[in-house]
């Protein structure tokens, strides 16, 4: 065994390139597996943590409509309940204005009198808390010595804040100091007393939600807790509703579950092709130690132990590139760490977070998928080297197992793939296990497809002389060897391509949408994250503004969160009420319902308009309904529409703006307006922003349409920026992987190659031949990735874009110039993996080259 | 029956915490409760802009029933020996304490914005159960969610989330009031009727605490007062009837540093007199020479005792579940004018309240003499600075 070890070693030892790549690949495989999980990880679980921190203890939760729920009923329910702990809370985004952009703060207005049973930490017994200043200073906060430290704040100092971009003066006046974990949760919140967010939210006279804790020893004697969650439901109201905590609570993972989905299935298909060449390596090591294999038998070694070592070496080198990848993977997560933080702020929740958690569990996941596929990866070979019969070594070589596997072997991936496409419904996994399958049944008719495209090659270039028909027809002869390598390049290569389609025809649709979406010239809302969607704007400054002068008509936006019911789904959503002008009728981008009927429900004030990942992750159709719970009960309105929509992947509802008036107190939260004719756009938006800024303190942003648009596909691009870096990772792979496993391919032809030495070949012309079959082969990767990976990015576009978003693209593009960058990527690959080879093959002596065959 | 009603907490949760023992209630409360409340309740900081109890006052009523938000702390105690028909005995306590936490605030447009917090604790001694259940409540003074209000033509109420004290509708006195108070397994609802009268305790109601001026609080009772109404324990409701004691006080400082706690009676002999009289302890362990009491004869007169008067002798201790205080287990009071010797027994032991600020308080027995003929009474016994440091 040690022997066999040793000889396995001495191996690798004298081809340090191959196993160098081989370790490479992996490494970068895991790398990237374990830079993705570690950031998104961090962001998860700081944002999860942050839930968890203030929900405290509470068994349920009560959540208000827009109107939040009144101080009186709190008051109401702690008179009804009081033995159960029964707490306030409200939540807002603050921002440092004279702190980088990044610095966004979470307020958490709690009432310490209440938070006893709750979070003690931030309760009236907790011994640090100066409960005095934070009842009775207005703007009084407290931090964890963390936050205080990053803000560069002591106690006794102000901060200036905005809040709903209304500015306020906060004052520290003490340091929080939480158990640990809870304190990893508050690692971006302001502390407040509950009347001091009441003052920066504007919301005077309620509160977002009650945490309760029914217990039914708390309870008063004969009432249960369902019974206690009826009586709280009563007394808040047909607006608000009492969820379970755990219920509620949902967690950044669900926010962002295809942010998360897609993340990791590309980390995934950066490990299988690492795989790939650890295949590629493992078979190559295996071929050039046949003989002594064979020697080994003849001696009396058993099969299982040359195949339990190959799997050994394939471990171990698959545990030495795994954690060289961890480690690299820990670096470049903290790189990744704030793109990711910035995307989830963009779309999902607004929080920040300052470092990576080196998360072991993580660590240890990805060595092992890491070691896995590289141990998978070595079976086939080790199998190989098992089988190597004795007699090996007394008889001559026969040369490899040729083992060109029939065409139909694709038949069985490919309808499995189809089935599961077909089926998809909206669950990403099983999306990306189907195309999975269908790239497997790709590689199962690699040599099919090679043969076929080679003979093509063959037919065209049967003119230029026997020495071109030596390389094509070798090349097509070898094909069973060359198979799975090309495979894995054209993946590789497909992939890229794939990627590069999605995020192109993805972004021309937002672009055509932005365009329909925004009818007005210019936009009026407060600056802020997706958490911030619905600050109103104060009443004086939309006055001041609709009657500015230069503003010809205004569109009114009320956004607010409601809860809904329709189809196959309920939840909190978003709710926009309009007051719909022509134009903005006109112009929205209808999916369904684009009829007279269907265009006319808002004005009408008889039906809604649901957005497409909405409709699609709840089953709407149009004609079907939709419940509101507003402040007046539960109301039903008729799908009238389904829109399109790329902003939001939670899903929205559009209703008429008097329609939701009249049910419930929301306030304004975006302003569209028309600029008169003949008005200089730019000017006019100069002069309103200058008008907003004289009649309130709240700093609204006013932005020209195509400003509101070139920021929006800004995001999109920031968004998509880490899939660029994805993208890029997987082309180094990918590249990587294709030089080793033709520079293998090559290196396991020597005998071949002495021939054609032996029979008179010039060494230089021995390099142009070898060159010459890496070209081809390079060529024929480059032109079978074109299709798959145009077939991948359809794929991507129709089916994986829609089941995590839920929203369909209105066109599909054909990147030209990425997909020539992948074709030209797979041929420089191929013509540098031909060059080590060139070089040794044309020094080699023909006699040692002979005795290599 | 006889019932005897005792005397009042306060101080404890006042003075230990609430008004500021500073350093030393801080050592004594348990590590993570209480120094919230002492902070909040003004510690031993800050008392500019409160009053400052410095004269006798000059007690109106119903008016000073009320609040009087210029001084820092103030508190409703009402404590009670009752019991059923068939002679099952329960003590009640309920008390609100009302504290300012600032003497002065901005006006703020919240409706939550508060500058007094209420803080309530209920007890019911289950003797015959040989149980002891306790709760407590804490509340802004704002949007109905807890405060004290009456003295100004308003009916009295003291509130604090479900537990509330309210004038019986019709009464623009403090009395009849009714108390109510449930939390888990107690729940009672009593009505307290007029009785004997109002006492002033100390000079003419003025209640010196410590050496410096200003160190007092306002402090009147109403030693003897019709109690009935009924106490659910355990899923049993009980009809009960006995007697209650009122306390009244409100102060903005009251100890000295060097006082750490104190042992508070409020007796009800079955002869028609009552005693009230407080030990205060020192650091060092003795006796501290501002005690003070008073005993009120039949007839509602009252005179006011000094240490050389009364002796209050400790014996055995009791050591609360968790081992985290230890208190005496009983007392013997001696006097020779007055004329008496009481001894003093827990109707149970473990009548310890692990609140936010932890003391015991609870319903007591007295035998002994007075004059030389043979007494029994009831009442309450407080006993505060008794936590161990840890």
């Amino acid at each position: 065994m040690r022997l066999l070890f040793r000889q396995g070693l001495r191996h690798h030892l004298r081809h340090p390139l191959q196993t160098l790549l081989t370790g490479l690949g992996i490494a970068a495989g895991v790398a990237l597996l374990c830079a993705m999980r570690l950031g998104q990880n961090t962001a998860e679980r700081a944002f999860d943590r942050a839930l968890v921190a203030v929900a405290g203890e509470a068994t349920h939760v009560v959540r208000g409509g827009p109107d939040g729920i009144p101080v009186a009923a709190y008051a109401a329910v702690r008179r009804d309940l009081g033995g159960a702990g029964v707490a306030p809370t409200i939540q807002a985004v603050a921002r440092v204005p004279s702190r980088a952009e990044r610095t966004v703060l979470r307020v958490l207005g709690v009432d310490p009198l209440a938070d006893v049973a709750l979070r003690p930490w931030a309760g009236a017994g907790e011994p640090d808390l100066p409960l005095g200043a934070l009842l009775t200073r207005p703007g009084a906060f407290v931090a964890t010595r963390e936050l205080l430290r990053r803000l560069g704040v002591t106690p006794g100092a102000e901060l200036a804040i905005t809040v709903g971009a209304r500015p306020f003066a906060a004052r520290c006046v003490g340091v929080l100091s939480p158990p640990a974990l809870v304190a990893a949760g508050l690692q971006d919140t302001l502390l407040v007393d509950v009347a001091t967010a009441q003052e920066w939210t504007g919301r005077l006279d309620r509160v977002d939600r009650l945490d309760l804790r029914l217990e039914p020893k708390r309870l008063p004697r004969g009432v249960s807790v369902a019974a206690a969650v009826e009586r709280v439901g009563a007394i808040c109201g047909p607006g608000c509703r009492v969820e379970t905590a755990g219920a509620s609570a949902g967690g950044l993972a669900s926010l962002a579950r295809g942010f998360r989905v897609n993340l990791t299935a590309l980390s995934l298909l950066s490990l299988l092709v690492g795989a790939f060449l650890a295949h590629e390596t493992m078979r190559l090591s295996v071929v050039a130690r046949r003989r002594s294999f064979g020697v080994l038998r003849a001696l009396g070694a058993p099969a299982r132990a040359i195949g339990a070592v190959v799997v050994a070496e394939a471990a171990l080198l698959g545990l030495i590139g795994s954690a060289c990848g961890a480690l690299l993977g820990a670096l470049a997560a903290q790189l990744l760490l704030q793109p990711i933080v910035r995307t989830l702020n963009d779309h999902y929740a607004t929080f920040s977070i300052a470092a990576v958690e080196l998360d072991p569990w993580q660590l240890l996941l990805a060595i092992s998928a890491g070691v896995g596929a590289t141990v998978l990866a070595g079976l086939g070979p080790a199998v190989a080297a098992a089988r190597v019969p004795a007699r090996e070594v007394l008889v001559a070589h026969e040369g490899g197992p040729a083992r060109a596997w029939p065409l139909w072997w694709c038949v069985p991936p490919a309808a499995l793939g189809a089935v599961l496409l077909a089926t998809v419904g909206d669950r990403l996994a099983q999306g990306y296990l189907g195309m999975l399958c269908l790239l497997l049944a790709v590689v199962a008719a690699m040599p099919a497809a090679m043969a076929a495209f080679l003979a093509g090659v063959a037919a065209c270039l049967r003119r230029l002389g026997p020495f071109v028909r030596y390389v094509v027809r070798s090349t097509a002869a070898a094909r069973s060897h060359l198979a799975l390598p090309l495979a894995a390049m054209v993946l590789a290569v497909a992939t890229t391509i794939g990627m590069a389609m999605l995020v192109t025809s993805f972004r021309a649709s937002v672009a055509g949408w932005l365009g329909t979406v925004l009818p007005g010239d210019i936009y009026v809302s407060v600056p802020g994250g997706v958490d911030e969607k619905d600050a109103p704007i104060e009443p004086v400054v939309v006055a001041a503004l609709r009657e500015a002068p230069g503003v010809a008509g205004a569109t009114v936006y009320h956004r607010a969160r409601f809860w809904l019911q329709a189809g196959s789904g309920e939840g909190r959503i978003e709710v926009v009420g309009v007051e719909p002008t022509p134009a903005f009728v006109a112009a929205f981008p209808l999916l369904n319902g684009d009829d007279e009927g269907g265009r006319g429900a808002l004005t009408r004030g008889d039906g809604c308009w649901v957005s497409e990942p909405l409709a699609f992750r709840w089953g709407l159709a149009v004609g079907r309904s939709l419940t509101i719970t507003t402040a007046r009960g539960p109301q039903t309105l008729p799908i009238a529409a389904i829109y399109r929509d790329y902003s939001n992947e939670r899903g929205e509802v559009l209703v008429g703006s008097r329609w939701l008036q009249e049910r419930s107190r929301v306030e304004v939260t975006a302003l569209g307006l028309e600029v008169a004719a003949g008005a200089d756009v730019d000017a006019v938006v100069v002069a309103l922003a200058q008008r907003a800024a004289a009649v309130g303190e709240q700093a609204v942003q006013v932005r020209s349409q195509l400003e509101l648009k070139t920021t929006s596909l800004a995001i999109f691009d920031r968004t998509f920026a880490i899939t660029s870096v994805m993208r890029l990772l997987c082309l180094v792979v990918a590249f990587i992987g294709i030089y080793a496993a033709f520079a293998a391919l090559q290196l396991e032809r020597g005998g071949e190659i002495g021939l054609l030495r032996c029979l008179g070949a010039v060494p230089a012309r021995i390099a142009m031949v070898v060159i010459g079959q890496t070209l081809l082969l390079g060529v024929t990767a480059g032109a079978l990735a074109v299709p798959v990976g145009i077939g991948v990015g359809h794929l991507l576009a129709q089916v994986v874009n829609r089941v995590s978003f839920g929203w369909s693209l209105v066109t599909v593009e054909i990147p030209w110039v990425a997909v020539g960058e992948a074709f030209a990527l797979a041929v420089i690959a191929a013509l540098l993996a031909g060059v080590q080879p060139a070089l040794q093959f044309a020094r080699m002596r023909p006699a040692a080259a002979l005795r290599e065959a | 029956m006889v019932m005897e009603c005792c005397v009042a907490a306060r101080w404890f949760a006042c003075a230990l915490l609430l008004v500021g023992v500073g350093a030393c209630a801080r050592r004594e409360a348990r590590p993570a409760a209480g120094l919230g409340v002492a902070e909040a309740l003004g510690g031993a900081g800050d008392v500019t802009g409160f009053a400052r109890a410095t004269a006798p006052p000059q007690l109106q009523f119903p008016r000073d029933h009320g609040p009087h938000p210029e001084f820092r702390t103030e508190w409703w105690y009402f404590t009670g020996n009752v019991a059923t028909a068939a002679g099952r005995r329960f003590g009640v306590q309920l008390v609100f304490f009302r504290q300012a936490l600032a003497a002065a605030v901005p006006a703020r447009d919240a409706a939550l914005a508060a500058r007094d917090m209420i803080l309530a604790h209920a007890a019911v001694t289950d003797v015959d159960g040989r149980r002891f259940h306790f709760a407590e409540r804490l509340a802004r003074s704002a949007a109905d969610l807890g405060g004290v209000r009456g003295g100004d033509g308003r009916p009295f109420a003291a509130e604090c989330a479900d537990w509330s004290a309210r004038a019986v509708a019709g009464s623009d006195d403090l009395l009849p009031l009714e108390l109510r108070a449930a939390d888990g397994a107690f729940a009672f609802g009593l009505r307290v009727d007029p009785g004997k009268p109002v006492v002033l305790q100390g000079d003419r109601g003025l209640s010196q605490k410590s050496a410096a001026v200003g160190n007092a609080s306002i402090y009147y009772s109403m030693t003897r007062l019709p109690m009935a109404g009924t106490i659910e324990v355990d899923g049993q409701t009980h009809q009960v009837r006995g007697e209650a004691w009122l306390d009244r006080e409100w102060s903005t400082s009251a100890l000295g540093a060097e006082q750490v706690g104190w042992d508070w009676f409020s007796l009800q002999l079955d002869n028609g007199e009552e005693l009230m009289w407080y030990r205060l302890r020192r650091r060092d362990g003795a006796v501290d020479p501002w005690s003070r009491g008073t005993l009120v004869a039949a007839d509602g007169r009252a005179t006011r005792l000094e240490p050389a008067q009364v002796v209050a002798e400790p014996s055995g201790t009791w050591t609360a579940r968790d081992g985290g205080a230890v208190y005496p287990a009983r007392w013997r009071l001696r006097g020779v004018d007055p004329d008496l010797d009481l001894q003093v027994e827990p109707l149970l032991a473990d009548q310890e309240l692990d609140v936010l600020v932890r003391y015991w308080e609870g319903a007591v027995t007295v035998r002994g003499t007075r004059a030389g003929t043979p007494v029994t009474g009831r009442g309450y016994l407080e006993m505060t600075g008794y936590v161990l440091p840890r």
